[in-house]
């Protein structure tokens, strides 16, 4: 069996049993910790003001970095995030069709698939192949229009690559010649995981490094295999703030806010 | 294993609810928060997210599988030794808690929480400094006024409020509706505030009254050094008086640790919301002007800004009602440039921080007669920490030099100090004062 087999039909039902077993674990923690206090009284606001607030509260962290950090913005939350992992995980459509097969509803966002190639909806970039039509070219046709040059899986892949490489290498001198506390060793497993996951997807749907298909198959096995230790591991790493830290944190702040009259 | 240390960290732990593990667990190590921290200037280490990071690593130790299996390999250890203990009092006092690392994270993660957490743990050790233990011991006290020498500074400043309102102040009277609250930390650092407050509620006509002596240092003293139960002890002799006196409104002056603490933190700590409302003197003013009971006399006398306290604006909500009043009182008002109100910049020295310093050291024992010892760890901590201090409040001075105020108007004791302290030092020639100083001779009641 090889490593494509055992990534779909073995590891699929343990990653998400350990997953969900994960989540679990980690909300009731926050269930059980919950302790209901006295409130003070809180400051009237008017309810545009509350709206703002919780909008405000999702977007200034990303106005600071702007502002502030740069660097951070372009390859952490520019690169890595807005135009890297979350297009390309949700609308890269080798994923719609694969989120859809679990979970068919999820078909409901199949037009706004995003290609694979601003080209062709075959291989492209690095793939021997020229499209036949009339012109030496034809672009895809997708709802994304002319904004397909940036929506497409090749360089959406490339950005996210670039991030995840830059903030992998950013944080070598933080760890080991600033010593910063807050850089830890499962920073930089998580980087090189998710590195990994993206270069060995970009590699499968080239069908890199030759294109017999032992090949292309290991590759889009490794693509799985690793995605699913990324799943299997997300409630227990950093990743977690993706399907909770994050919301909970964002809604938190706007609810202190709201409390305090900001 | 530093002795007692585990029992501080049970301690400590056993007061986890879940906001506070979202703070623990839910760092992801951007750093973000770094350029908005007062004292990330000191180094990199000191950035917020790495400062609460000690606290991360005793968490994880404590109250995490793979902490307890893995340890250091997943950042998780107890401190062992001295040099931990150096460390960590260091990272514990060079924050000041203005809430920004919080208002800036990506995930809604408020460091400074943490480090407060952290300081309780070293208060369980012995790892308090010297000048905040004795300024807790004295809050702790039956009475503030310690010596002779205190109590003539604080009759000294109640003589003078007596003169300036040409009649007996209406000391722990009962039935008052307003009940001004001032503290001690304000006899020493703004005495002319107390008499400023005085003075305006005696203008305005309000039926008010005063403790006889202040019910607290800055209080609570406990949340600046890190111990809960003297917070709390603090908070029943403040509510108990304001039951004695019957008083409907707590009016407070000192618009750092003091009232955002009775304002919004209180009800979390006592697990009892409080008879009365608190009111910084702000409000008081703003509700008074917009109500038409007062008018502001509007002025030619320089730049005016106005420094939102981290305390006051970000921590309580309170930034319109200022600019409202100072803006009434001059012709030329400018905000500062590098934020206000939730965005405002920390003046560098609060929760604790300018008053472990040298100067504060001698502050404290010239108000006071009293000497405070330096611990022996403490010779290697302030020298480097006073040195800190000083470039963490130069960021407020060049802010206000950008727009060369004149006069830096703002509402809380702690950041006068530290906005005056830092003109001195670094040779500006503007001036920090308190808005009801400030507005004193301009205001007219109708």
């Amino acid at each position: 069996m090889g490593l494509y087999e055992f990534a779909v039909y073995d590891m699929f039902v343990p990653t998400i049993a350990i997953f969900a077993f994960g989540i679990v674990y980690r909300l009731s923690r926050y269930v059980f910790l919950y302790k209901r206090t006295a409130q003070p009284v809180w400051r009237r606001t008017s309810i545009f003001r509350k709206i703002y607030l919780l909008i405000d509260a999702f977007l200034h962290a990303i106005v600071g970095a702007i502002k502030r950090s740069k660097v951070t913005f372009v390859s952490g939350i520019f690169l890595l995030h807005f135009f890297g992992v979350i297009p390309v995980l949700f609308l890269l459509s080798h994923h719609v069709a694969w989120w859809s097969y679990y979970f068919p509803p999820y078909g409901i966002l199949k037009p706004l698939a995003i290609p694979t190639s601003a080209t062709s909806s075959t291989l492209t970039v690095t793939a021997p192949f020229t499209p036949v039509t009339g012109m030496s070219y034809s672009f895809v046709n997708t709802v994304w229009g002319p904004l397909t040059v940036i929506l497409n899986g090749d360089v959406l892949a490339i950005l996210a690559i670039i991030g995840t490489t830059f903030k992998l290498l950013e944080k070598i001198p933080g760890k080991f010649k600033e010593k910063l506390a807050r850089v830890r060793l499962g920073d930089f497993v998580a980087l090189l995981l998710l590195l990994a996951i993206l270069i060995s997807g970009y590699m499968a749907t080239h069908h890199l490094p030759s294109g017999d298909i032992e090949t292309y198959k290991f590759m889009l096995g490794l693509h799985i295999f690793t995605a699913e230790i990324l799943v299997l591991l997300l409630p227990f790493t950093k990743f977690f703030h993706f399907v909770f830290s994050f919301w909970y944190g964002k809604l938190h702040e706007a609810y202190d806010l709201w409390r305090r009259g900001l | 294993m530093i002795e007692g240390i585990e029992k501080a960290i049970d301690i400590v732990l056993s007061d986890i609810d879940s906001v506070t593990l979202h703070f623990l667990e839910s760092c992801v190590s951007c750093g973000i928060c770094a350029p908005f921290c007062p004292y990330t200037v000191a180094g990199p280490i000191y950035e917020p997210a790495d400062k609460a990071e000690e606290m991360r690593y005793i968490y994880r130790k404590r109250m995490t599988i793979a902490g307890k299996v893995l340890g250091p390999l997943v950042g998780a250890k107890y401190p062992k030794d001295e040099e931990d203990l150096d460390r960590m009092v260091n990272m514990a006092y060079r924050c000041v808690n203005c809430r920004y690392c919080y208002q800036t994270c990506a995930f809604g993660i408020y460091s400074g929480k943490l480090v407060i957490m952290l300081r309780r743990i070293l208060d369980k050790v012995g790892r308090t400094p010297s000048t905040l233990k004795y300024l807790q011991s004295i809050e702790l006290s039956d009475s503030v006024l310690i010596n002779d020498r205190v109590r003539e500074r604080w009759e000294g400043i109640l003589e003078e409020a007596k003169k300036a309102i040409g009649k007996d102040l209406p000391l722990d009277r009962e039935g008052a509706d307003v009940v001004y609250l001032p503290w001690l930390a304000e006899a020493m650092l703004t005495p002319e505030v107390i008499v400023s407050t005085i003075k305006i509620l005696d203008m305005v006509g309000e039926n008010w009254t005063m403790p006889s002596e202040p019910l607290g240092f800055e209080p609570p003293m406990g949340v600046i050094v890190g111990d809960r139960e003297s917070e709390r002890k603090v908070f029943r002799r403040i509510n108990s008086y304001m039951a004695k006196v019957g008083g409907k409104r707590a009016l407070i002056s000192h618009g750092g640790t003091p009232y955002m603490e009775m304002r919004f933190e209180m009800p979390f700590v006592m697990n009892e919301r409080p008879p009365y409302d608190v009111v910084h003197v702000t409000e008081y003013l703003a509700e008074l002007y917009e109500g038409g009971r007062i008018k502001i006399r509007r002025e030619e006398n320089g730049k005016v800004t106005w420094h939102d306290p981290c305390k006051l604006a970000r921590g309580s909500g309170v930034v319109e009602q200022p600019r409202i009043l100072v803006k009434a009182s001059t012709t030329d008002y400018e905000d500062l440039p590098r934020g206000t109100g939730m965005y405002s910049h920390c003046c560098g020295g609060g929760t604790g921080i300018a008053l472990i310093t040298c100067d504060g050291r001698k502050l404290i024992e010239e108000f006071t007669g009293e000497k405070i010892e330096p611990a022996e760890w403490e010779k290697r901590f302030c020298p480097p920490l006073e040195e800190d201090y000083k470039k963490a409040i130069k960021q407020k001075i060049d802010e206000i030099s950008e727009i060369n105020a004149n006069i830096v108007v703002t509402g809380c004791s702690t950041c006068i100090y530290n906005i005056n302290k830092g003109a001195t030092i670094y040779e500006r020639d503007f001036q920090a004062v308190h808005i009801v100083q400030y507005l004193l001779d301009k205001i007219e009641v109708t």
